[in-house]
């Protein structure tokens, strides 16, 4: 079973990661092509459920349905990684030759982070997984971006950026015996569609995000990383002789469009009619059916 | 006895549905072939019967008789295809076994016990037990709740039905599963396990223009012959109203559990229709009129009920090995 951690400051949009991303499977699990399939154990399915009930209501993960959590699995069997048709006839009734990805969800790094190096929360929520976990999802709130760090005062993510290599340092201290395995570090930009336009231009870089699989995209999110997270970035890049090192980083890109609400109320998510078919929110489906091919390649590759 | 269930939301066109194939069986298993019975325990056919003798009268059920449905079951019984050729008096001989049965119960799934099941995840009562034995499942969608509007109570009521019924195929699939690794491990080697889903599109005559407009379909289902465009119709329409339950589906063959072998029936009731006027309570149910071989039925999807029987005469004859297991030791036990 590959385990993937989804790690992000508090409000990044960590359970709507989640909720879109078993939406994306919903879709594509069940359109004509049938090319993607999944299966969500029945431990999965009742969160899972209401948070696809939720978001086809237009609304975001409530502080409950948020509450219970912190953890997603998936059994995966799509052609496009597999070889395609022939290898979907071969592996006819055969789970084990599938894909198991187990996402679990940690809290609010700036409030967890300090108890579990202290100990005390390592068998709480997500937290018990960080010692087997392969890939390492930051939830990277884009809304939070800012341009060029100027003058003395902190930058809005240098906290979350402090937080994250602090995790990763310690992912890999605990781990050191075990160098079996790399780590597989991937940044998830949220709200993306909300990231300021200063930000994008002191970063030299368009509004829009390269396709996936295109060569410029490492270049695309590493500029605006750079002066963000910078930390992190460093260490995920460097080559640590001792310890489990990191593989090459993957980046992602997510946003969900929003009704602006009156205020004192939440915004709601904003769902629209697809041609033949029926309402889905708007939202980069590609990204999130990439970011399961990229974890179906690691799971195949490490026999997980 | 193969269990069966048969799922259906309230107010999604159960009772009605039950009436319907009662009326089917009454016609079709009186046939001169001879090689399909139906039966029923007499609580359950007093139910249908009622329901069927109602409809006669031009009613649908009332919500009384509704509530009185407690547990409804029946058995259909296909004569198996060996039996079929042997003469008649061998034939009649209790050793023969000459019916291969599929014993079917219907559910509500609002009710207490699926509620709680799917709620806690937790088979301890034996109605669940027995729901989850089942290796057919027939769904029933309720068409009149099929809207383009999402903001209608209807449109919510869709999906979380379908988050009920999606997390119900999956307790199965992974009772299968379970069931068969046990029989594994008692050294029985039985084939993948099955399940047999089939979905019926109930109230289909309430189906709205637009929601048909908005999915490209027409208004006529494909017919029966052509299973492929019916499967694609059918799925177009759960594609949008059931994703989940769509998806989970095509997914039981990830989980080791094999449910492609969906079927998709329709079901639906003549109405009187006043031109330009709003119906003014319960509508009534037109009548056939008077023939030879009979009248005075309801008109409905007669040749969907025949299809409908007619789907479970194969599968019938493949009984899975953890049922025939399961009464081996029932047997045993007694």
């Amino acid at each position: 079973m590959l385990q993937v951690l989804i790690v992000g400051d508090r409000e990044s949009g960590k359970t709507t990661f989640l909720t879109l991303l078993y939406a994306a499977s919903v879709k594509s699990g069940s359109d004509k092509a049938d090319e993607f399939r999944f299966h969500a154990p029945i431990e999965s399915m009742e969160t899972a459920s209401i948070l696809f009930q939720q978001l086809m209501a237009g609304a975001f993960p409530d502080a409950v349905t948020k509450q219970g959590i912190d953890a997603l699995t998936l059994h995966i069997g799509s052609g496009r990684s597999r070889g395609g048709v022939l290898s979907r006839l071969r592996g006819r009734g055969a789970p084990g030759a599938l894909s198991e990805l187990r996402f679990s969800r940690l809290g609010a790094l700036d409030e967890e982070l300090p108890q579990m190096l202290k100990g005390s929360v390592t068998a709480m929520g997500g937290w018990k997984n960080i010692l087997d976990s392969h890939v390492v999802t930051m939830i990277v709130d884009s809304t939070k971006l800012a341009a060029k760090v100027e003058g003395p005062g902190p930058s809005p993510m240098s906290g979350y950026d402090a937080s994250a290599e602090t995790l990763l340092t310690a992912i890999q201290r605990l781990r050191q015996r075990d160098d079996r395995r790399l780590v597989y570090p991937v940044f998830a930009f949220s709200k993306f569609d909300r990231v300021k336009p200063d930000v994008l231009q002191a970063a030299k870089v368009g509004s829009a995000p390269p396709p996936v699989g295109d060569r410029g995209r490492a270049a695309y999110a590493e500029a605006l990383l750079g002066p963000n997270m910078p930390k992190t970035l460093a260490l995920v890049r460097g080559r640590e002789k001792e310890g489990p090192r990191f593989a090459k980083c993957a980046y992602f890109f997510s946003w969900v469009r929003t009704e602006s609400a009156p205020p004192g109320r939440a915004d709601r998510i904003r769902l629209r009619r697809g041609e033949l078919s029926g309402w889905e929110p708007e939202y980069p489906r590609q990204e999130y059916l990439a970011f399961l091919g990229y974890l179906e390649d690691i799971a195949s590759r490490t026999g997980e | 006895m193969c269990p069966c269930a048969l799922l259906g939301d309230r107010a999604s066109g159960k009772t009605t549905f039950l009436g319907l194939l009662y009326a089917a069986q009454v016609k079709y298993g009186t046939g001169l072939r001879d090689d399909f019975r139906f039966h029923a325990p007499s609580s359950s056919l007093n139910m249908m019967s009622a329901i069927y003798e109602g409809m006669k009268d031009a009613r649908f059920p009332s919500a009384t008789l509704k509530e009185e449905i407690t547990e409804l079951g029946f058995v259909f019984g296909y004569l198996r295809p060996i039996v079929g050729k042997l003469p008649h008096y061998i034939r009649e001989k209790d050793w023969v076994q000459p019916f291969s049965t599929l014993a079917f119960s219907a559910y509500d799934v609002s009710g207490e016990d699926i509620e709680e099941f799917i709620e806690t995840g937790i088979a301890s009562k034996p109605i669940i037990q027995q729901l989850l034995k089942s290796i057919v499942v027939v769904v029933l969608v309720d068409c009149s709740k099929m809207t383009t509007d999402i903001d209608t109570p209807q449109y919510r009521k869709m999906i979380a039905y379908d988050s009920t019924i999606a997390k119900l195929l999956v307790a199965f699939q992974t009772y299968k599963r379970q069931e068969h690794s046990r029989l594994e491990a008692q050294g029985i080697y039985a084939d993948a396990p099955m399940i047999y889903p089939a979905f019926v599109l109930s109230k289909y005559d309430t189906l709205r223009d637009e929601v048909l407009l908005r999915l490209g379909l027409h208004r006529g289902f494909p017919p029966l012959g052509d299973k492929r465009a019916r499967r694609d119709y059918a799925e177009a329409l759960l594609r949008v109203f059931l994703p989940q339950t769509l998806s989970q589906i095509r997914g039981g063959k990830v989980a080791g559990v094999s449910m492609d072998r969906a079927a998709y029936f329709l079901s639906w009731v003549r109405t009187e229709m006043q031109e330009g006027m709003d119906v003014v309570g319960s509508p009534k149910i037109v009548r056939t009129a008077f023939r030879p071989d009979g009248g005075g039925e309801p008109e409905f999807s007669y040749d969907e009920y025949v299809a409908f029987i007619e789907h479970f005469r194969d599968i019938a004859h493949r009984i899975p090995d953890e049922i025939r297991e399961s009464e081996k030791f029932a047997a045993a036990a007694v």
